[in-house]
């Protein structure tokens, strides 16, 4: 579905046999800027791309950008409140904070955007089976994401990172395998209703395969909707990595998980509330963040969902 | 044109009249869509929409049959069991001689090269997210046919009388008309023996319509390709078909060559259909509907003869009496016992 | 029947209306300027093309643009004294079923599908009572649905008061409709494709219905097609719309037997029928002019085998010529250089079987 350029059928007004064709066609350069430039016309959008961005570059760049090391010690400067040398403070062990974070930025990174990926894929590939080819396979998908996602989505992780052991591998593909069941739902849901539509039977009628019509004709009409999915749930694999992480079940020390940062901050939450204060402020800037962008993404891969009223009362 | 077409496929004669082993005939099919149960849907019984109910046709090479209907006459579902699209229930399809629901894995593939479809709606039935030329190359892609036996995209586009610029374009950036071209031609790619048309007109209007026709009426003359038209615009099958079957709730009432059907219709539905039409020159004049009544639901389908409680020739053992589809006149066949009195009754007004 | 003014006086008068859409940020000119009149009990076939602009000028007359649409010029004066295009709100409402009604193509959608035949033909009258409804009142509004249903031909109207749309056919719920529409007695119907989405047989049941309606009621038409036969059938006069334009208006047998512009002369010739069999139909070449830009000169030449370059330059205004009025092409200006009597309005080649 190019998103813009020529007159769209429901435009309301039924131009659909009008000589659309003698407009100029948006080149692929055009249709990618219009398609950028929406994501930046609402003030959410712009404020969610902003922040997204921000922590991709502090993701990538941010042994660059970091001041000092994490694992920088330096005991006589412990507990100490923002100031000109530690931006944000220190920890009990005298390492900067603002450092900490930004290398924990990457671990963040590192390990939601990995693991939602793949929940996304192999989700992907598990509802085109059970939605496409039905029956038994169906069956098995559904009752595959039925229990697993009875589970809490910590609990299962955290069982399974006690069976597996932590590590930073690890930590993707348990929280990959929690949020798995809800792709393969949501994959599965849009594959039947992709199925309904005429030119899945056109394929078929041309003699298609099976798989040619799940990877060619299906797929792509339906990641639109698990990737602003996907967005969305990034802040909730972070949540879930940060809260193994505080439970001292994530990354090991001295590597600086924002959940681990927290959970360090905890014991001094009296004397010194700057780190429990900033690690808390950094998670909830990149929930808010992937939130309003995948809000923003939703509007600009799909208009219809936004409900615009076709008639004036 | 490109090379030469391969050698094992027969050349498509156009005998005059029906040939001894047609192209396609359809045997007695039927194709019920059940509510019951697993057993219901095993044994057939049950309650159920009989959309397809004992229908047989054929058409020959290089003929146009026409499948004339109005809703719930299963004309629609009766050109997607032809294909092999919708589980039959029971009956046969026989494509140049083999059964069709026999076939298996290659076998299948060659017969959706040599039967293709064109759908209904043209936009729906392109998918959305492949440009023209990819869709108008997607057939040689899935048969794995190379450069040498293909059309090229100008080529096909030339064929449906599309500007080439068109080869970029989404489907939705197309009008009506134009995808439904972008169809035809994807049909016409594979060389197919038999295009099953289905409302190769809906939606468009007169003089669309018309560009439509004659497109089809000149490949139709330039390939040689039979045809199976279904449509309920009975002009369309008018101008284009050399036989028409007419259908109501799920059966054949009448066939024959198309010419004759409209002259002197032979069954009372067709006689109304014909009737029924807005007709142009007869201006004004106050003209009674030919016929009262709704279709009923294919659900519960009237007993005896489906047509019987609209029909103007009923008589009693219409209520009871299935009528069976017989060869009333030479090369014509009505399903009514009425028959003799319709055709007495003439021209409709 | 509420109106002042008997039979042929004009009920309707469109005086160069203008509609303009708004898509992604460009205008449309769908209605460039269109005038119109319609007479009491006439019965107008509007025809066109899809993007002819019909459809659109219906919907303006009852103001029921989307939410990207406007007038943008224009008036539409009812009985005489009423501009349609001005009225407030709540005067609009009035005008609103109770002057003109409406009936639409699909009937599926423009019934409420989660509410009773009964409740939604009640629901029209209650909506347009001027005093609190009692109960005393919805007797009464049952009891005229009831009749209704029955002059609108559904033999059971009881039955049908108690359905629902969707148990209903296709054929029944225009029926509904049609009697909802004429439930405030309306003086003029505007009916936009009503038979389109139905099948032949039901359609012509259909025509019937609105045919004896009009003898019975003595009610003022606008019906909105593409297909010219039903034109034929139902309608008095027809007009001929193109790019938004009025090409041709005229008495029904007088234009379809004597087609004075070039797009009516093809039109009529493109309706395809067993008689064209073996020979090419006359399909019309070319396509609808995009309105996105401004069109110079007439809005039909870049399909007319007529055309020459003064077509191109200048556009044509509206003339009468032989029977028909408005009709916009050089070759019929009497006082236009370009008049070519050497074209006489053809008789079209109609699809008569020879006798």
């Amino acid at each position: 579905m190019a998103l813009l350029g020529a007159a769209r059928p429901d435009d309301g007004i039924g131009l659909f046999d009008l000589d659309v064709s003698s407009l100029p066609q948006p080149t692929r350069r055009a249709r990618a800027r219009s398609a950028v430039g929406s994501l930046l016309t609402t003030p959410g959008g712009t404020l969610g791309t902003i922040i997204v961005l921000a922590l991709i570059v502090l993701a990538v760049f941010g042994p660059l950008l970091a001041p000092y090391s994490f694992s920088a010690i330096d005991v006589n400067a412990t507990l100490q409140g923002p100031s000109l040398h530690h931006l944000l403070g220190t920890d009990q062990l005298g390492r900067d904070l603002l450092s900490r974070l930004i290398y924990g930025t990457r671990i963040e990174m590192a390990v939601s955007v990995p693991a939602v990926a793949f929940a996304l894929v192999f989700g992907l590939v598990l509802g085109l089976l059970g939605g496409y080819l039905g029956g038994i396979f169906d069956n098995a998908v559904v009752l595959l994401t039925d229990t697993f996602q009875s589970f809490p989505a910590i609990i299962l992780a955290l069982t399974l990172l006690v069976v597996i052991g932590s590590s930073l591998r690890n930590l993707v593909i348990v929280i990959a395998v929690a949020f798995l069941p809800n792709y393969a739902r949501t994959s599965r849901a849009l594959v039947l209703s992709a199925k309904q539509n005429h030119y899945v039977l056109a394929e078929r009628a041309l003699g298609a395969s099976r798989l040619r019509i799940m990877v060619r004709h299906i797929s792509p009409n339906i990641v639109a909707p698990l990737f602003i999915l996907l967005a969305m749930d990034i802040p909730s694999a972070i949540a879930v990595e940060a809260g193994l992480s505080f439970l001292g079940l994530g990354v090991r020390p001295p590597n600086p998980s924002w959940g681990t940062v927290l959970s360090d901050g905890f014991s001094s939450i009296y004397q010194a509330p700057w780190a429990v204060l900033f690690a808390s402020l950094a998670l909830a800037i990149a929930t808010i963040g992937f939130l309003m962008f995948g809000e923003a993404l939703r509007d600009v891969l799909d208009p219809r969902l936004r409900g615009v009223s076709r008639w004036r009362a | 044109m490109t090379a030469a077409a391969p050698s094992d496929r027969p050349l498509a004669g156009a005998p005059a009249t029906a040939p001894a082993s047609p192209l396609l005939r359809v045997e007695d099919l039927r194709v019920v869509f059940s509510s019951g149960g697993p057993l219901a849907r095993l044994t057939g019984s049950g309650p159920g929409v009989r959309a397809v109910d004992g229908v047989s046709l054929t058409v020959s090479d290089a003929e146009v049959v026409g499948v004339v209907g109005e809703s719930g006459s299963g004309k629609t579902t009766l050109a997607l069991g032809t294909l092999r699209l919708v589980r039959i229930t029971s009956g046969r399809v026989l494509f140049g001689g083999t059964d069709v629901g026999e076939l298996s894995g290659r076998a299948v593939r060659r017969f959706r090269r040599d039967a293709v479809m064109i759908f209904q709606d043209p936009h729906s039935s392109l998918s959305p997210r492949m440009r023209v030329s990819a869709l108008l190359m997607e057939p040689y892609v899935i048969h794995g046919i190379g450069q040498d036996e293909q059309y090229s995209v100008a080529e096909l586009l030339r064929m449906v009388e599309l500007p080439e610029r068109l080869a970029t374009y989404y489907p939705h950036e197309l009008s009506g008309g134009q995808a439904r071209r972008v169809g035809i031609a994807r049909a016409l790619a594979l060389r197919p023996r038999l295009i099953v048309a289905d409302e190769p007109t809906a939606g468009l209007d007169v003089s669309a319509a018309s560009a439509i026709l004659n497109l089809l009426q000149k490949l139709r003359d330039e390939h040689r390709t039979a045809y199976l038209v279904i449509t309920h615009a009975l002009n369309v099958v008018g101008y284009l078909a050399d036989r028409i079957a007419v259908m109501y709730l799920g059966r054949v009432v009448e066939t024959g060559p198309a010419e004759q059907i409209y002259d002197a219709p032979l069954h009372p539905y067709t006689r109304a259909l014909i009737a029924s039409i807005p007709d142009m020159d007869s201006g004004r004049a106050e003209r009674e509907p030919a016929v009262a009544g709704e279709i009923p639901s294919p659900r519960n389908p009237p007993s005896g003869c489906h047509f019987h409680p609209r029909c103007p020739f009923a008589v009693e053992r219409c209520r009871h009496d299935d009528p069976v589809l017989e060869e009333a006149q030479p090369g014509r066949s009505v399903a009514c016992l009425r028959w003799p009195e319709v055709a007495a009754a003439g021209s409709p007004p | 029947m509420n109106g002042n003014g008997g039979p042929g006086d004009v009920l309707l008068g469109i005086q160069g209306l203008a509609v303009e859409y708004q898509s992604r940020g460009a205008v449309l000119q769908v209605l460039p300027g269109v005038d119109l009149t319609i007479s009491r009990g006439e019965v107008v076939g509007l025809v066109g093309e899809s993007g002819s602009g019909k459809s659109t000028l219906a919907l303006t007359v009852l103001r029921l643009l989307p939410a990207n649409g406007k007038i943008a010029g224009g008036r539409i004066i009812l009985d005489g004294t009423t501009d349609i295009a001005s009225l407030d709100r709540e005067r609009l409402r009035h005008t609103r079923g109770e002057k003109i009604a409406m009936i639409f193509q699909d009937p599926l959608t423009s019934l409420n599908p989660t509410f009773k035949i009964g409740h939604q033909m009640t629901d029209v009258q209650a909506a347009h009572c001027a005093h609190r409804v009692g109960r005393e009142d919805r007797k009464r509004f049952r009891q005229r649905a009831v009749a209704l249903l029955n002059q609108v031909g559904l033999p059971d109207p009881d039955h049908v008061m108690r359905c629902y749309p969707h148990q209903l056919s296709g054929g029944m719920r225009q029926r509904v409709m049609t009697a909802m529409a004429l439930s405030l007695e309306p003086e003029l119907l505007i009916a936009d494709e009503p038979t389109s989405a139905l099948d032949v047989t039901t359609e012509a049941q259909i025509i019937s219905l609105l045919r004896q309606l009009k003898a019975d009621r003595d009610l003022t038409i606008l019906f909105v097609t593409h297909d010219l036969s039903i034109v034929a059938q139902l309608c008095d006069r027809v007009v001929v719309m193109y790019a938004g334009q009025i090409m041709e208006q005229g008495d029904v047998a007088e234009v379809f037997e004597r087609p004075q512009h070039p797009y009516t002369m093809a039109l009529l010739d493109a309706v395809p029928t067993r008689s064209h069999r073996g020979q090419p139909l006359t399909a019309i070449p070319g396509r609808v002019p995009s309105l996105f830009g401004t069109i110079t000169g007439c809005r039909f030449a870049s399909r007319c085998s007529y055309v020459q370059d003064v077509c191109r330059e200048e556009e044509p205004r509206p003339v009468v010529s032989g029977t028909s009025e408005a009709v916009r092409c050089h070759m019929r200006d009497q006082e236009s250089d370009y008049q070519c009597a050497a074209v006489p309005g053809a008789a079209v080649t109609k699809a008569v079987p020879e006798t």
